[in-house]
């Protein structure tokens, strides 16, 4: 088993090979460049469902705003001085510095997570896809309630478009990331432009002087749909912050960061923030109130922009799944002998056109978010200890590396735990995340320091015998 | 000077595409006019956009510094 298992953490380490290396100082990218890269990257498929499910839970104006200006900057702050320092510091990917400390055989099982994780998101962007194609088709949508497919139409639609995702993904990945490239400013100007166009449905006069009279009664009226939970303040705040938690907290933007010049880069992220997760949110909720609060991309775009806003939903969905299936494909390589990418992309693929079938994925997107962020955020904490504090609390770093150990015990069951903890907290999804955060931190310090305190009683023993 | 003109008419039509919802919030258009504005924008945004990044990737493959 251990020989095995060593096998599969020396291809990984060969799939990221080209990463090894810490960045050198004249490959560092300008500051431009990271205002464009969080700026396209944050305005994807799920901002036409996240923005209009605030409005489904009936999320009050104030609550919204507020919760988005104060969430987005806590998730700004988060990139600039939890991540951004650590990547500018190492100039490696988490992969690699994740590998030093709690050894391959973690660093395995952290790539599957996200493997499994990835897939599942990609499911639920072919979902919104699926929701403009089934315009043309008369397919009904699931409703809010659905956990398996709701009708044989859905099956077929999904089936047909992830098994059209795949096939093109593996067909030519990088041609479809240019492509990617020209659409995310169209889809971004997508939705201010479908937000403006539904703006007079809802009564909003041309000189825009009764605009907050009408968002405050029919579109964040603080009334949630039918059978959905209302949320508050504090929900929209977290959700903002957490929304993208792997990649700040959770590290995993150490390969964006690597190659900022200054760890204040992180601030560039406030162009993806406030531009897809503010204003892309905001249109997406104007657009769900001015079709009578349904949950319907794909109508959403019709209704706004015609048959360039279908198509819109229809693309944002595609160019979001195709890195994710990428990704997720890179990440089940390690468990695949000798296999191409395109048939390890290929699998990925099938398993996320499966998921995509089963409509939970698309209608419980927020819960799915909270899900993801949570179980990737203990192994973000276990790296900033191990960076950070156990200079403070002199213990030594990367004992794992240095021991060439495969795992790293403390690591695994400070991640398990911290986990095991998250779930039983009598506290909502949402919320659950930061105290696991800072419980993970300590635990983690804790086991070591414990440690370090029976690794020096017995020579202190030995010392006065 | 491609590239300054692909660049240019791709921002023209983009700008467009935001043109065409706010006449039409203003009274000034009906709702089939504007999205028939919007779609037509939209198109020529691809067309436009991708020309651009194909001439790109051609100077970066024959190694031009201009980019």
């Amino acid at each position: 088993m251990a020989i095995s298992f060593s096998r599969i953490t020396d291809r990984m380490d060969h799939l990221y090979e080209f990463d090894r290396e810490p960045v050198s100082s004249d490959k560092l990218q300008t500051g431009a460049r990271f205002a464009g890269l969080f700026a396209g990257e944050h305005v994807a498929a799920t901002e036409f469902v996240i923005g209009a499910f605030f409005v489904l839970h009936g999320v009050s104006l104030y609550d919204l705003f507020l919760g988005l200006i104060l969430g987005n900057l806590l998730a700004v702050l988060s990139w600039t001085f939890i991540c951004a320092p650590i990547a500018t510091r190492t100039r490696l990917t988490l992969y690699w510095y994740l590998r030093k400390i709690a050894g391959p055989g973690l660093n395995l099982i952290y790539n599957l997570a996200n493997a499994i994780l990835y897939c599942i998101l990609a499911g639920a962007m072919i979902a919104v896809s699926a929701t403009a194609l089934g315009l043309a088709f008369g397919i009904a949508i699931p409703s809010l309630d659905d956990v398996l497919p709701s009708s044989f139409g859905w099956i077929c639609l999904t089936l047909a478009i992830g098994i059209i995702f795949t096939i093109l993904a593996v067909l030519g990945f990088e041609k479809l990331s240019r492509f990617a490239q020209v659409c995310s400013p169209w889809i971004f100007i997508l939705f201010i432009a479908g937000a403006l166009a539904l703006l007079p449905r809802l009564g909003v006069h041309a000189n825009f002087d009764n605009f907050f009279t009408v968002a405050k009664t029919k579109i964040w009226n603080g009334v949630a749909a039918d059978g959905q939970e209302k949320f508050h303040l504090a929900h929209v705040l977290f959700f903002a912050w957490f929304c993208n938690l792997a990649m700040h907290i959770g590290l995993s933007d150490m390969a964006l960061f690597r190659y900022a010049k200054r760890w204040l880069y992180g601030l560039y992220s406030a162009f993806g923030m406030y531009l897809g997760h503010f204003l892309a949110w905001i249109c997406s909720g104007i657009m769900v109130a001015a079709i009578g609060r349904e949950m319907h991309p794909g109508l959403m775009a019709f209704e706004a922009a015609g048959l360039a806003g279908a198509a819109g939903v229809f693309i944002a969905g595609w160019t979001t799944a195709n890195p994710t299936l990428y990704r997720a494909g890179l990440a089940l390589q390690v468990i695949t002998p000798n296999w191409p990418r395109w048939k390890v992309t290929l699998s990925a693929g099938l398993l996320t056109t499966i998921l995509s079938c089963f409509p939970v994925f698309f209608v419980k997107l927020l819960d799915y978010v909270a899900i993801y962020g949570l179980i990737l955020m203990p192994v973000g904490a276990i790296v900033i200890a191990e960076h950070w504090l156990f200079p403070l609390f002199k213990i030594e770093q990367y004992q794992t590396g240095k021991n060439k150990k495969l795992f790293n015990g403390r690591a695994l069951i400070v991640w398990a735990g911290t986990l095991l903890v998250c779930y039983f907290l009598p506290i909502h999804l949402f919320f659950r995340w930061l105290p696991g955060y800072i419980l993970a931190l300590v635990a983690y310090v804790l086991l070591h320091v414990i440690r370090k305190k029976q690794d020096v009683k017995p020579g202190f023993a030995k010392e006065t015998i | 000077m491609w590239k300054i003109v692909l660049s240019s008419l791709a921002c023209i039509s983009l700008l467009c595409c935001l043109a065409a919802p706010l006449i039409y919030f203003l009274g000034r258009i009906s709702e089939k006019n504007y999205k028939g504005i919007f779609l037509l924008a939209s198109v020529f945004w691809f067309f436009f956009a991708s020309l651009r990044v194909l001439q790109r990737k051609n100077d970066q493959k024959s190694g031009s510094i201009g980019e």
